[in-house]
């Protein structure tokens, strides 16, 4: 699938990776909620999540960034959210629910693993905040971050997007049985199997490269899939998830097939491929990373966005039985 | 205004606002830490480009430090670079991202130091180059 030049945005910067006008940005649908920002000193928050939409629990993720590009990591914040309206903000927040929310790491560097809140440089730690939090009507929400910081508390808000209903496969739901490519597929160059594998470099991780969705799917084995382009991620976050899927698939190849949808077909031509726009293309839109685990029964057991990490995914593996070879 | 109108406004304001916290908007006309550069440049893309020089001299003793330089200095605004050259020269984000992600993969701690300078030098060239792209010019070390 061809691409308008201006209509693709692949994935936003989580972090605030971006900035001024010139950044990239959401331009709606299913993609980065995201945010508005009033922080106490310099603090800024920025949801994390794609595709919220009202109805049960749901993982939400925020950001936040302190003065001097550093990321607020570890320990735990206090996240409280509300309803600003079902366009737009329509009179006085409405209280809504309350949660605390974890740090999730991303992997990668050895980190520091700090008492936290704390504010670091990103080669001492990266990453977002979750929680489970479920949204009782689409529209738009706003959720302020409360924190301690610096010996002080401090907070941010940010405004996000609740939608109806969820525009990518959602938990539950069947998984889309597309033919992924893999290294196998004829004629297919190495770059729109994996990014990485270009200018003669082979792709990092052959493992994840072995079957499609559609197979596992026939064969009736569950599989974790990362869609992820590791190159041209505007994010921070693709490589190190589609690495740290990849460590995950050393470990757990007996119990699901893992796969890597590479997004792009061909970067310069913007040409996706067909797999990653049938399940993330929606609304001249693509954000990513996802991950999805789907079932032995084709259904989407659990789907993380955008920041995924092995913690809350080794859960998942260690419960399914061994496969059927 | 449409639901898809008011969610690009919100997100552009959220980027704007992002840009003034952590003081790293591609534009030009503002000055911020030089960082381990020790080369103070007014536009923080450039000063990326400037980090990267320092990381590719510190690379040759200790590519864990220049890890360390890439990460906390330069990838950011680098992502940012690649993003603003996108617009105009699609290619030149290509390969900026390239060699952004062969840095990222292969300088560590424990890489060979003439392998770290090596993809460190690549990658100051894609950024100089992407620079050009957006109008703006690399610092000296750079050239």
């Amino acid at each position: 699938m061809t691409v308008p030049a201006a209509g693709l945005v692949v994935t936003l910067a989580v972090l605030l990776s971006a900035c001024g006008a010139d950044a990239p940005g959401s331009s709606g649908g299913s993609g980065p909620s995201s945010a508005v920002v009033k922080g106490g000193d310099s603090l800024v928050a920025q949801v994390a999540s794609y595709d919220l939409a009202a109805g049960g629990k749901q993982r939400f993720i925020v950001g936040l960034l302190a003065a001097k590009g550093r990321f607020v990591s570890y320990g735990h914040v206090a996240m409280s959210f509300s309803y600003l309206g079902r366009h737009k903000q329509s009179g006085a927040p409405q209280p809504g629910p309350r949660a605390t929310g974890h740090f999730l790491e991303i992997p990668g560097d050895p980190n520091k693993h700090l008492e936290g809140p704390v504010a670091v440089p990103a080669s001492q730690g990266r990453g977002v905040y979750g929680a489970d939090v479920s949204f009782d009507k689409p529209g738009f929400w706003q959720v302020s971050v409360s924190t301690a910081l610096n010996g002080g508390p401090q907070r941010a808000t940010a405004a996000f997007q609740v939608l109806a209903h969820h525009h990518i496969p959602a938990i539950g739901r069947p998984a889309l049985r597309t033919k992924s490519l893999t290294l196998d597929t004829p004629g297919v160059p190495r770059a729109a199997i994996d990014s990485r594998g270009q200018g003669g470099q082979p792709v990092p991780d052959p493992e994840l490269h072995k079957t499609t969705i559609a197979d596992s799917i026939k064969r009736h084995q569950p599989a974790l899939v990362v869609f992820a382009t590791p190159v041209y991620c505007i994010s921070q976050f693709c490589g190190p998830i589609t690495n740290m899927v990849d460590s995950l698939a050393k470990r757990y190849s007996s119990k699901a097939n893992f796969i890597h949808v590479e997004i792009w077909r061909n970067f310069n031509k913007r040409v996706l491929n067909k797999s990653a726009a049938d399940w993330l293309y929606r609304d001249k839109d693509l954000h990513e990373p996802w991950v999805f685990l789907i079932g032995a029964n084709g259904r989407i057991v659990a789907r993380w966005d955008n920041v995924a990490t092995a913690a809350e995914i080794e859960p998942y593996l260690q419960k399914l039985p061994r496969m059927n070879s | 205004m449409t639901r898809r109108l008011l969610v690009a406004v919100a997100a552009g304001l959220a980027f704007a606002a992002a840009a003034c916290a952590s003081g790293s908007a591609g534009g030009p006309a503002r000055v911020r830490s030089a960082g381990t550069s020790g080369v103070s440049v007014k536009s923080p893309l450039v000063a990326a480009v400037a980090s990267l020089c320092a990381a590719e001299k510190r690379s040759g003793k200790d590519p864990g430090s220049a890890r360390r330089i890439f990460l906390d200095e330069a990838h950011e605004d680098l992502h940012t670079l690649a993003g603003r050259a996108e617009g105009k020269d699609r290619q030149a984000a290509a390969r900026l991202l390239v060699a952004m992600e062969a840095v990222e993969a292969g300088v560590k701690p424990g890489t060979q130091p003439r392998r770290a300078a090596a993809l460190l030098g690549t990658l100051i060239d894609e950024a100089t180059g992407a620079l050009g792209v957006i109008g703006l010019k690399a610092p000296a070390c750079a050239a």
